[in-house]
């Protein structure tokens, strides 16, 4: 791999979402929807059902959505000994 | 002298058992003898064993009969009045003072009856195996630890714990409680029935401990690797055997079914509860449900918050207890129905209230809470519970990663922008101190939505300074909190909203120094551990309510001074330790209990059997005798009394004879030089005791009269009189065979105006001393045969008292005594010079009180706990 992949900024997310008359944590849980079947082909007739079902279960989007956003980093345990030494190190130790 | 047997069961593994045997030689254990049960192996074992035959004794069984019954064998052939410890070959030792501290916690309180230790794996980082563990009745699958996960050995659980059972990879068994319990179950082949023990001894009132002072490494399953399914399949059978044993009795061990209401991630301090409590309210005999009031994935972390997580009852429950955001009240699912949190706030918000409402108990964790809930209208019952630390994790001895440049350290947590305002802790740090001074903010942004954009948005705020570093999207291990806070110096907890923060009680039990708000739940421990900052009501925007914008200059000169204050390490820990005691979670969950209990008319708890006694085994005295009394209090009298009865005081050339006491002292001077170095080796003297007792002084303590113990037992009956017993008395236990206490006590006045006289000492100091001495001496015999002699009742009526005392060593089973004649004690028990007992200083009503039982020797019947702290 040669490099992170581009990360979105919110903006961007922002505009998306609107473009879909989502908001922007339903846009996230509309990824998971749409993320479950990989191999599928997207197009507008799925996308359409993936919303709709969306629509009709506001609450667990949100709930996924909650969960997304506690990021990785929430359920990835690194050790104290491991971390504390680098960051002592390095200004930056995910880059570093 | 009385001593141990050190049993290891080996069976084949030669290697594993060697480096066991090697290992345990090597630390050449004190008043013991080492015995191998060689379990019917078919390797090298019996003939490489028989290269120790000089140091070890050597039971050969003729085949693989199992753990319990090879362990019965050991136990079998050990001196009969010896204690045992029970050794698996797979254990290395690699402290050599193991025994030693075994044998402190196991003769701490005479109910103490199984002692087992930390043991922990032999990675480099290194796992937590075993620190004492417990059972549940619905899996009936040992857990090792309290919190079932196999964690890194950061020093917790260090101090002895009575737990519900220890593993018996190692388990040192008091002769009394084998007397009491008898050997192992045999009904089980190897597994659980270390477990069974321990619960059979609970019911006899036979306490088991965990000594956290030992940690030994322990390769598991060195004997029964590689065996093709044999171990799972001996486990598998005694697990049966266990269940049919002890389930439903653990079943019928709980009063009622409580619901937890809360989180495992966050907010990160209400499930920093639900890990603290969940587990000690099961433990205490409610049986926890667990049900998250918010999607979550659950946290893993503690075993008995999982387990209450996979538990279904039946609606309604007992009782419901909602720990989280009041707005989730009106979720509570319980026939009793409680909550559990606090406010940012000054007032709460409005719409918690009809939640509130809706409670039968709502409690907060301090004054500024109530008030806050009060405001807001809430009608229903406010109680105040304050949440303690657990210093089995939070202490200052856990090892951190310090900052290798050796700078300050200072630590904030933040988990909400508005609340925690971090910003200004980044402004606040920079004007504070110079580029150059020697100091390092680390500032953890908590996982949770929005938190990366958090953390990258303060590390732009501080780009380019060295001096901070911000860290996002990190979550450390629950039991490694600890870690995390040693690794500062400071906690910082500059926060506008007065919500309870944990991290505050914890960083003050590891010896951190605090800065925080001088406002909601952490302004107190501020005030009173801390730095209290300072702090202006402001509005929260978002909510509209009010909280406090700590003063900028102040947290700036916080900074400053934190960082110029400067502690010993003896400081640190003693702050840390008198802050812990006093802030224990233990003491929450007991209240949290009560409440409960109270609050859904649980059935009350079963009573707990009578704390087991050695006393009640009615074995016979051995013929060793301790004569315990404070200074000028007659002992030297009752001394010479006993001798004249046939009991031995040693050679007559090492009696001491000094001016105060021309008579002589009946003490040996050997056994007055151990006590006086024991006494000076911890820091103090007989004027003034000293409060610790360092290991290395114990065991030079026991080492020197240990010798002496061989020497007098060649004399049965003998004695030791030496007035600084009363202090040490209880170090000598685990040497001595069935021991006899013989009490003396004088008129608390007589003994401070003989001190004052002799030592130039103000009576009250000496009325603390007698005080100091007494209780230690009872609390020290509680349990253990024991008689009681009143000095001025002896000088006032000697032949009737010494008839007395006389008649009570003979009923004790003392024998070759005989009585010295009237004329002969009328001879030696001479009044003394008259002593006033006129008042020199007032008694406090403690004194009294101690006095007044020793009168009605109702102290006789006080267990150890009652004798120190005095309840006649």
């Amino acid at each position: 791999m040669s490099g992170a992949s581009p990360v979105p900024d919110v903006a961007r997310i922002d505009a998306l979402a609107r473009q879909l008359a989502l908001t922007p944590h339903e846009l996230l849980a509309l990824t998971g929807v749409l993320a479950n079947r990989p191999d599928a082909l997207l197009d507008a007739e799925r996308l359409a059902q993936a919303l709709a079902c969306l629509r009709q279960a506001p609450q667990a989007a949100a709930a996924a959505a909650d969960l997304l956003l506690l990021g990785c980093g929430a359920y990835v345990l690194d050790d104290v000994d491991r971390v504390l030494p680098l960051l002592w190190s390095s200004p930056d130790p995910d880059r570093g | 002298m009385r001593g141990a047997a050190l049993i290891v069961l080996a069976w084949n593994q030669w290697p594993t058992t060697r480096r066991c045997l090697e290992s345990l030689l090597a630390t050449r254990p004190f008043a013991a003898q080492v015995i191998v049960v060689d379990n019917g192996s078919s390797d090298a074992t019996p003939q490489e064993l028989a290269a120790f035959a000089d140091r070890v004794r050597i039971v050969t069984l003729p085949e693989n009969l199992g753990f319990v019954r090879g362990m019965n064998a050991g136990i079998a052939a050990a001196d009969a009045d010896a204690d045992v410890v029970l050794l698996n070959n797979d254990l290395v030792f690699e402290q050599a003072d193991w025994l030693e501290r075994l044998r402190d916690a196991a003769y701490a309180a005479p109910e103490i009856g199984i002692v087992g230790c930390r043991q922990r794996g032999p990675q480099e980082k290194h796992l937590l195996y075993h620190a004492g563990g417990f059972t549940e009745p619905d899996d009936i699958w040992g857990q090792q630890t309290e919190s079932g996960s196999m964690e890194r050995d950061v020093a917790q659980y260090t101090s002895a714990r009575r737990v519900q059972h220890v593993a018996f990879a190692l388990a040192y068994l008091r002769r009394d409680c084998l007397q009491r319990i008898g050997t192992l179950d045999e009904a089980f082949h190897s597994y659980f029935e270390d477990t069974d023990y321990c619960l059979r001894a609970a019911a006899f009132g036979i306490a088991t401990v965990n000594a956290g002072a030992v940690t030994l490494k322990h390769e598991q399953h060195g004997s029964t690797q590689d065996d093709g399914g044999f171990r799972q399949r001996l486990w598998a059978a005694s697990r049966a055997t266990f269940m049919a044993r002890w389930q439903d009795k653990l079943r019928a061990g709980y009063r009622g079914e409580v619901l937890w209401q809360g989180t495992t991630r966050a907010p990160a301090a209400h499930a920093h509860l639900a890990r603290l409590l969940v587990r000690r309210l099961d433990a205490r005999g409610l049986r926890m449900s667990f049900a998250a009031v918010a999607a979550e994935v659950a946290d893993a972390q503690d075993y008995r918050l999982a387990l209450a997580a996979r538990r279904r009852t039946a609606p309604p429950v007992d009782a419901a207890l909602v720990c989280a955001a009041g707005e989730h009240f009106l979720a509570a699912r319980g026939r009793h129905r409680l909550g559990l949190t606090w406010s940012d706030w000054t007032q709460a918000p409005a719409d918690w209230v009809a939640g509130a409402n809706a409670l039968d108990l709502l409690l907060v964790p301090d004054a500024f809470q109530r008030e806050a809930f009060l405001r807001a209208g809430v009608r229903t019952l406010i109680e105040i519970l304050p949440l303690g630390v657990d210093a089995d994790y939070c202490h200052p001895q856990v090892p951190a990663p310090r900052d290798p440049h050796g700078r300050c350290v200072f630590l904030c947590v933040i988990e909400d922008a508005e609340r925690d305002a971090p910003e200004r802790v980044l402004g606040a740090f920079s004007a504070a101190f110079a580029r150059d001074a020697e100091v390092f903010l680390l500032m953890l942004v908590q996982p949770g939505p929005g938190a990366q954009a958090l953390a990258e948005r303060l590390e732009r705020q501080c780009a380019g300074d060295a001096r901070i570093r911000v860290r996002g999207n990190w979550n450390w291990p629950w039991h490694q909190r600890a870690q995390l806070l040693r690794s500062a110096d400071v906690y910082l907890s500059a926060r506008r909203g007065g919500g309870y923060d944990p991290c505050v009680a914890d960083a003050l039990a590891c010896g951190l120094q605090l800065i925080a708000s001088d406002f909601g739940s952490s302004g107190e421990l501020a005030r009173r551990h801390g730095v209290a900052l300072a702090a202006q009501p402001c509005i929260d925007a978002r909510i509209g309510l009010e909280w406090a914008e700590p003063e900028f200059e102040a947290l700036v000169a916080a900074l400053r001074a934190t960082h110029r204050r400067t502690r010993t390490v003896d400081e640190v820990t003693a702050a840390a330790r008198t802050f812990a005691h006093s802030h224990s979670i233990e003491a929450s969950a007991d209240r949290l209990v009560q409440r409960i209990g109270e609050l859904a008319a649980l059935a009350p708890a079963a009573p707990a059997p009578t704390p087991h006694r050695p006393i009640d085994l009615q074995r016979s005295a051995s013929g060793q005798v301790l004569v315990l009394g404070m200074h000028r209090s007659g002992t030297s009298c009752v001394a010479g009394l006993l001798a004249r009865m046939g009991v031995h005081v040693g050679p007559q050339r090492d009696l001491l004879i000094g001016p105060d006491n021309p008579k002589g002292h009946y003490e040996s001077g050997r056994l007055h030089g151990a006590c006086l170095r024991r006494l000076g080796d911890a820091g103090g003297d007989w004027r003034d005791p000293p409060v610790a007792a360092p290991a290395a002084a114990v065991d030079a303590f026991r080492g020197a009269v240990g010798a002496l113990i061989d020497e007098f037992d060649a004399q049965r009956p003998w004695l030791f009189k030496e007035p600084r017993l009363c202090l040490l008395a209880r170090e000598l236990l685990p040497l001595l065979t069935r021991p006899l206490f013989v009490h003396v006590a004088r008129d608390p006045h007589k003994v401070a105006a003989s001190l004052s006289a002799r030592d130039r000492m103000h009576p009250a100091q000496a009325l603390a001393l007698w005080e100091r001495y007494t209780r230690e001496a009872f609390a020290a015999s509680a349990g253990w045969p024991r008689v009681l002699v009143d000095y001025d009742a002896l000088c006032a009526q000697p032949l009737a008292i010494a008839r007395e005392l006389f008649e009570q060593l003979r009923a004790q089973g003392i024998d070759g005594l005989s009585w010295p004649g009237d004329a002969d004690v009328l001879a030696w028990v001479d009044a003394p010079a008259r002593t006033s007992n006129t008042p020199l200083a007032a008694m406090t009503s403690a004194q009294l009180a101690l006095q007044a039982a020793i009168a009605e020797r109702s102290i006789l019947a006080q267990h150890a706990a009652q004798a120190l702290r005095g309840a006649a």
